[in-house]
């Protein structure tokens, strides 16, 4: 059995890792595609704490709210993705890049 | 079927049909006659006259009556009920102001007829004979502070009614002003009795009356602080009714139309202040320092406004001045506790005193038509003379008035003011004879300039303009009635109070002196015997001889200036010394300069208080509005916002990355602070 620790310093070195690729690409797919990394990340933690918690300690965490919420995460994320793209194929429309730093008309 | 009607209800139809003039001509009375309008407004007056003198002989000759019915402001430990209060003095009151409120707007009616702004006048006319009976004839003293303030408005309106002419704007803006320091100390003794009493009531058993006499019957009088109330009410009484030093907004009052000045200005706001003190007399009568001001200020404005009457060319000024001076005696009765007296004065000066104004309105009136509106040579009476001839019953009703004003004996100026006269004679000590000689000089002075006036008007050969005199003619029967029926009342109004003295001649007449006294029951029950102020109860043979001696002397002190004055002025030969003795080489002497220029007391308050007042403006205007408000608060905000937002948009640089990398920093330092004090936590 894995030890949580293990498991969490896993979603840290991919929290890390969408946290960087966020900051550093251009592209706004990559970008994308980064923060679902992020929010991958945290899904692994909220499981492995809903896991470590089952049956001991106080009843708020004896439930599995954990799980619950990975799934509510999973859903929300799908519906962000879909306004991402959406929001991207319309910028790409216009400027014919999918470059971030393209849409700074709200400069100032 | 009438006749069912609780007395309340008629009580509150006495101020209230005004009321309903007012509205009625201040709603439509742009689009009625001028005699429509003149009429609503007179019959209004009229019938609350009808139903006053009902309320007087029916109703209040067995009790007071006290209508108390619309809540007005009910807050932790105030109450005010907005009720009325009729008892004898009130009752006294209502009479006077609708009786001759009554006759002055049926005079209006001639007086205006030309006049456009018919039903303006009309309306505020209207207004203040709602105020003045809301001021007599509330229950309590914040009633009579809004009728105090209601009747200061309409004295505004009226006196700028002629607004296109600037100098009767000023005029108004002047008697406003001066009557809102009077009104401040108003409302600081108000606030004064409040704080002391509990109550601005006065009747009931907790009001003002019965606190009073409890208060006395309990011994814990607290005399310095009635006597502060007292002289805060003072400042108040000193600038509705024109005392010295507040008196200077009067004779400019007089740029409004003459029955104005008869109502407002002579026969009953300018009373209002003695009513008050009338009406606090058992607050005035512990408060014997408040008293010795009252009665010092009011022989001083006597006597200082009689001698500047002594010279004013114009007749409604020497009016004015005269009314100033006869406010100063009523004032001095009050101050030697002789409320009574005082109320007296005011009655007989209400009838003498409109009359007079009235007379000199239809001289005005009649000169008007040919010199044209507003020319001052209209009331300039060393521009008139001889218009006995023209127009004999305002000559001789005038006559009647002047005679009163003068105080020739039998008439009833001479009763009032002879009371007056003799009740500071009679104080018994030095006080009480210097009040008395101010006194006697400003009676001397008020026969003297009296009958000045009259002669100037009246005989003699006239001065002025040829035409003017040609078509002046007697006024229309509107306006010479009313002087027919008020000269009727200033013979023989005196006979309701006759001197102690006459009852040795088996002339027993005091039946106003007895209709008053229950009002003085409440200060009075309350004294010490040996006080000054009590009013003495039985005259012992010393004073009587000392009263026979006081109507003599005034009598002949009337009788001698006033002829002296008659004499001088009515032959033509005459008026060329008189004038040589006023002004010698072109220029005026000193002592008529002094007097033509009324002491120069408004060039001493435009020196001490309006000048440095407008550099104080002008000052605060540079510094605190141009440069702190404008500049520093308003500007200088403007400008901080402006550098400070154009110092944050250089934040806002437009790259989603930016944002990014801030949110990820602050994500960061958050979780970085919340792990701290997560750690720190036992």
């Amino acid at each position: 059995m894995l030890e949580p620790k293990t498991v969490l310093f896993l979603a840290a070195l991919l929290f890390s890792a969408g946290l960087y690729g966020v900051l550093s690409r251009r592209n706004m797919i990559l970008m994308l595609m980064c923060l679902e990394l992020m929010l991958n990340a945290v899904n692994i933690a909220l499981v492995t704490y809903s896991r470590h918690w089952a049956g001991r300690g106080a009843d708020v965490f004896s439930s599995h709210s954990g799980q619950f919420f990975t799934l509510m995460v999973m859903a929300v994320a799908a519906a962000e993705v879909g306004i991402g793209l959406a929001i991207i194929v319309a910028i790409f429309r216009r400027k014919h890049t999918a470059d971030a730093d393209s849409a700074a008309e709200l400069r100032n | 079927m009438f006749m069912n009607l609780p007395l309340e209800f008629w009580l509150f139809a006495v101020p209230l049909l005004p009321l309903v003039g007012f509205l009625i001509n201040g709603f439509f009375g742009r689009n009625l006659a001028p005699q429509t309008s003149g009429a609503i407004a007179a019959s209004s007056v009229a019938c609350a006259f009808l139903i006053a003198v009902g309320l007087f002989v029916g109703p209040l000759q067995k009790a007071e009556i006290h209508a108390q019915s619309i809540g007005w402001m009910a807050t932790a430990g105030l109450n005010i009920n907005l009720g009325l209060y009729l008892d004898e003095l009130s009752g006294l009151y209502m009479l006077i102001i609708t009786g001759i409120g009554a006759l002055i707007h049926v005079y209006s009616i001639g007086y205006m007829s030309h006049d456009e702004g018919h039903w303006r006048y009309f309306a505020y006319l209207n207004l203040f004979v709602f105020s003045m009976l809301m001021l007599v004839l509330g229950d309590s003293l914040l009633t009579m502070f809004l009728g105090w303030e209601g009747v200061g408005l309409c004295s505004y309106l009226l006196i700028g009614f002629w607004y296109k002419d600037l100098k009767n704007t000023n005029a108004g803006m002047k008697a406003f002003i001066v009557n809102r320091v009077g009104d401040f100390g108003f409302m600081v003794g108000m606030f004064l009795i409040f704080w002391h009493f509990g109550t601005l009531s006065y009747a009931g058993p907790d009001g003002l009356f019965m606190s009073m006499r409890h208060a006395a019957a309990a011994g814990n009088i607290d005399h310095s602080l009635l006597n502060w109330a007292g002289l805060c009410l003072f400042v108040g009484a000193c600038g509705k009714s024109a005392q010295i030093p507040l008196y200077v907004w009067l004779p400019d009052a007089m740029a409004g139309p003459t029955p104005v000045s008869a109502l407002i200005h002579a026969a009953t706001m300018v009373t209002a202040g003695i009513y008050m003190l009338a009406r606090m007399n058992f607050v005035y009568v512990h408060a014997e320092h408040a008293m010795t001001v009252i009665a010092i200020v009011g022989a001083s404005t006597a006597l200082f406004a009689g001698t500047i009457g002594l010279v004013q060319r114009d007749i409604k000024k020497v009016l004015a001045y005269s009314t100033v001076s006869q406010l100063g005696f009523m004032f001095l009765a009050a101050g030697l506790g002789q409320f009574g007296l005082a109320v007296f004065h005011v009655f007989t000066h209400a009838f003498f005193k409109a009359l007079l104004f009235l007379g000199s309105g239809s001289v005005i009136h009649s000169l008007e038509h040919t010199l044209g509106h507003g020319n001052p040579d209209s009331q300039d009476i060393w521009k008139m003379g001889g218009l006995k001839k023209k127009m004999p019953v305002t000559c001789w009703t005038m006559f009647i008035g002047c005679l009163a004003l003068a105080g020739i004996p039998l008439t009833s100026g001479f009763f009032s003011k002879d009371a007056i006269l003799f009740s500071a004679m009679h104080r018994g000590d030095s006080l009480g004879m210097v009040l008395y000689g101010m006194g006697l000089a400003g009676a001397l002075c008020t026969a003297f300039y009296t009958f000045r006036m009259f002669s100037l008007t009246f005989l003699g050969n006239w001065r002025g303009n040829e035409a003017a005199y040609a078509h002046a003619d007697e006024s229309p029967a509107s306006m010479s009635v009313p002087l027919v029926i008020l000269a009727v009342f200033a013979l023989f109004a005196g006979f309701l109070w006759l001197p102690p003295a006459f009852h040795t001649l088996g002339i027993h007449s005091n039946s106003l002196e007895s209709w008053l006294a229950p009002i003085w029951v409440h200060g009075q029950l309350a004294m010490p015997a040996d006080s000054l102020l009590r009013i003495p109860t039985s005259h012992d043979e010393a004073a009587i001889a000392a009263e026979w001696m006081n109507i003599g002397i005034s009598s002949v002190v009337a009788v001698v200036m006033s002829f002296f004055g008659f004499a001088v002025y009515s032959k033509a030969g005459n008026l060329e010394k008189v004038k040589s003795l006023a002004i010698r080489d072109g220029r005026p002497t000193f002592l008529y300069g002094m007097l033509l220029n009324k002491y120069y007391v408004d060039e001493l308050y435009d020196l001490v208080i309006v000048r440095p007042l407008k550099v104080i403006s002008e000052v605060l205007f540079l510094v605190v509005d141009v440069v702190i408000i404008d500049l520093i608060c308003v500007s200088g905000s403007a400008a901080l916002v402006k550098a400070g937002s154009d110092l944050g948009r250089r934040i806002q640089t437009g790259f989603v990355r930016h944002y990014l990398y801030a949110f990820a920093v602050g994500a960061i330092v958050l979780t970085a602070v919340f792990l701290v004090i997560a750690q720190r936590r036992p």
